[in-house]
């Protein structure tokens, strides 16, 4: 069943990457573009069954056609990122929406942003835990109140407002996610100040935050990240993700990021407006900016395995890096080119 | 002129007649980090001393006399950071906590973590024995009235003998914010920063604060041209292009020189320099 809807998935994409072409030959349309990522992390093909890694490609692939597809339709930078995150949020493979990694004290507490690189206008939720999709939750942040992040009850007392259903936590189970919280607690005995050493879910299997970066045919730019954040951190906890600059950043002069990675050293060092920071008073070009931010200047502050980076500039150039192993990542580029890859050197 | 520390009360608009007390209680806020500094103690610990003295002055937006939320509570935000490790902790939406910055400092010390928010954060007080209080103690009654107007938001920094920077930032947010809201203050890079080479402390309308990053953009702008003055000044100039609200910045540069700038009506700020100059400005 699953080869069979992985032969039919390839077979959309071809037919719809066929007919891309037509339409960007024509001269009069501005590009789109779209990137995303599942998560930066440690894991290497050995790590994975085939089904699992195939598993991830497919999901990948349906996040970046539903982004796409909104693009396609001349829809919002902002709706497409949006439905992208919503799909990676709702399949249990990675650590965001349903698949949440747990709290020391067995919970799960959601991350969440989305800007607008446009007007500069955000929105984010921190701590949710009965919120299905953070990333639509922050979406409301963003156009129904006047402010930029709410955080846990205050947070889902808004969701109940706008009539966003709250979840069992129950449904962001996974078994995964829970052996993982009880390897840590286990480990926590040992005294150590390597954040890596304390967080070893954290780095044995990614840190599987998801985003996503669009370019829509009005030349507006839209980020977003969503994420459960660490295995057994504090409850409360904060990491880059729900936050403007860290792990999430867009403004249609210079470019749209999203942060995956430890999220204590993207906020220390407002990675993400750093990028954007590189491109305009420097003049650097997206790709430069996007590797030295993660080659250089992230590693030099935390060592190697502490995260990766996606990003788009305006004219829907697109850069991805990372220092670990592998991340999840795709794009579907301006000429309408399919991609999708986990690994390093792929 | 070189100063070591520099605090603010807060952008907004205030009652004239409250302006005269609060100068006086930003002088006293910069004294008590000023005696920190001047027997070789820690920028850090300036700006926490610094801080504390504005929370639980009932004049300011922070600790004591903080503005009250949607449901008629207070929930306060702070945070601080540490220019020369960037290391930084801090706190959002806790109820119940006399000093918030006390509890920032805790995060950064006591945990892996940068920000801990709500319930969480106030379960972490306890355990590290940060003082709590009925949540209604730190509602000053009189001043309610007043909020409506102001942003008010307290915040300091500093630079100590051994060349280290640090910035604080503490506030109880917007009057009538929703439950939950979270401003610039407690996020680093947006309302409070510091680096080996700046550090900055924000005050002004929060979300669009957060949107343009601001204490982040003024330590890029200082490190760009080196003059501190110069730079608080573009930085508001960039804020008030981008976004039409008000708010106010005060910055240090490496070699103590400050800078400070805002479009409100008024921002109170004090600055103490080691040889006992002093400078005050509403």
């Amino acid at each position: 069943m699953r080869n069979l809807n992985c032969i039919l998935l390839s077979a959309c994409i071809l037919i719809s990457s066929a007919s891309m072409h037509a339409v960007n030959a024509a001269p009069a349309s501005p590009p789109i573009a779209i990137v995303i990522h599942g998560g930066a992390g440690t894991f290497s093909p050995k790590d994975m069954t085939p089904a699992l890694e195939s598993e991830y490609r497919a999901t990948l692939r349906q996040a970046l056609k539903t982004g796409y597809a909104v693009l396609k339709k001349d829809g919002t930078s902002l709706d497409a990122v949006q439905a992208a995150i919503e799909v990676m949020e709702d399949s249990p493979l990675f650590n965001a929406g349903k698949g949440s990694v747990f709290t020391h004290d067995g919970k799960h507490e959601m991350d969440a942003s989305i800007m607008d690189g446009s007007n500069l206008k955000a929105g984010g939720v921190a701590d949710v835990q009965h919120i299905k999709n953070p990333i639509a939750l922050a979406r409301l942040v963003m156009d129904k109140t006047p402010h930029v992040l709410l955080v846990a009850d205050g947070a889902e007392k808004f969701a109940v407002s706008q009539g966003m259903p709250l979840m069992p936590a129950s449904y962001f189970y996974t078994q995964q996610r829970w052996d993982e919280l009880q390897r840590a607690l286990k480990k926590e005995g040992n005294k150590t100040t390597a954040l890596e050493e304390q967080y070893p879910g954290a780095t044995v299997h990614g840190f599987d935050t998801v985003g996503a970066v669009a370019l829509d045919r009005y030349g507006n730019i839209a980020a977003g990240t969503s994420t459960g954040g660490l295995t057994n951190k504090l409850d409360g906890r904060v990491g880059d993700s729900p936050l403007t600059g860290d792990g999430t950043y867009a403004n249609n002069a210079t470019c749209g990021a999203s942060g995956t990675g430890t999220g204590e050293y993207y906020m220390r060092l407002n990675l993400t407006k750093d990028v954007s920071d590189l491109m305009k008073y420097k003049g650097w070009p997206l790709k430069k900016a996007v590797n030295y931010e993660i080659n250089d200047k992230l590693v030099k502050f935390s060592g190697k395995n502490s995260g990766g980076l996606i990003a788009l500039d305006r004219n829907g150039n697109i850069a991805t890096a990372f220092n670990t192993t592998g991340m999840y990542r795709g794009w579907i580029d301006t000429r309408g080119r399919v991609v999708v890859k986990i690994f390093k050197g792929e | 002129m070189t100063f070591s520390i520099l605090v603010h009360g807060g952008a907004g608009e205030v009652s004239p007649d409250s302006l005269g007390a609060r100068k006086h209680g930003c002088r006293a806020a910069a004294e008590a980090g000023a005696v920190i500094l001047k027997r070789g103690g820690q920028a850090l610990d300036a700006v926490q001393a610094a801080v504390e003295k504005l929370e639980n002055n009932p004049l300011f937006n922070a600790g004591t006399g903080s503005t009250l939320n949607r449901e008629g509570r207070v929930e306060t935000d702070a945070a601080i950071m540490d220019g020369s490790t960037l290391k930084a902790g801090a706190v959002a939406a806790v109820s119940g906590i006399r000093n918030p910055i006390q509890l920032a400092r805790a995060v950064m010390e006591h945990s892996p973590h940068i920000l801990l928010a709500g319930e969480g954060a106030y379960r972490f007080a306890m355990l590290h024995g940060i003082e709590y209080c009925d949540p209604s103690e730190l509602v000053v009654p009189a001043q309610r009235s007043h909020w409506e107007k102001e942003h008010g938001t307290v915040g300091a920094v500093a630079l100590d003998a051994h060349g280290r920077l640090a910035a604080a930032t503490s506030t109880g947010g917007i009057f009538d914010k929703f439950p939950g809201r979270v401003g610039d203050t407690p996020l680093i890079g947006c309302g409070t920063y510091a680096d080996t080479n700046a550090a900055v402390s924000c005050t002004g309308s929060g979300e669009d604060i957060i949107r343009t990053t601001l204490a982040r953009h003024a330590a890029y702008l200082l490190e760009q041209d080196g003059d501190a003055m110069a730079a608080a000044k573009q930085a508001i100039i960039y804020f008030a292009e981008r976004t039409r609200s008000n708010a106010g910045i005060i910055l240090m540069s490496r070699k103590g020189e400050v800078g400070f700038a805002r479009n409100s009506v008024h921002m109170p700020v004090c600055a103490l320099g080691s040889s006992g100059d002093i400078f005050l400005d509403a």
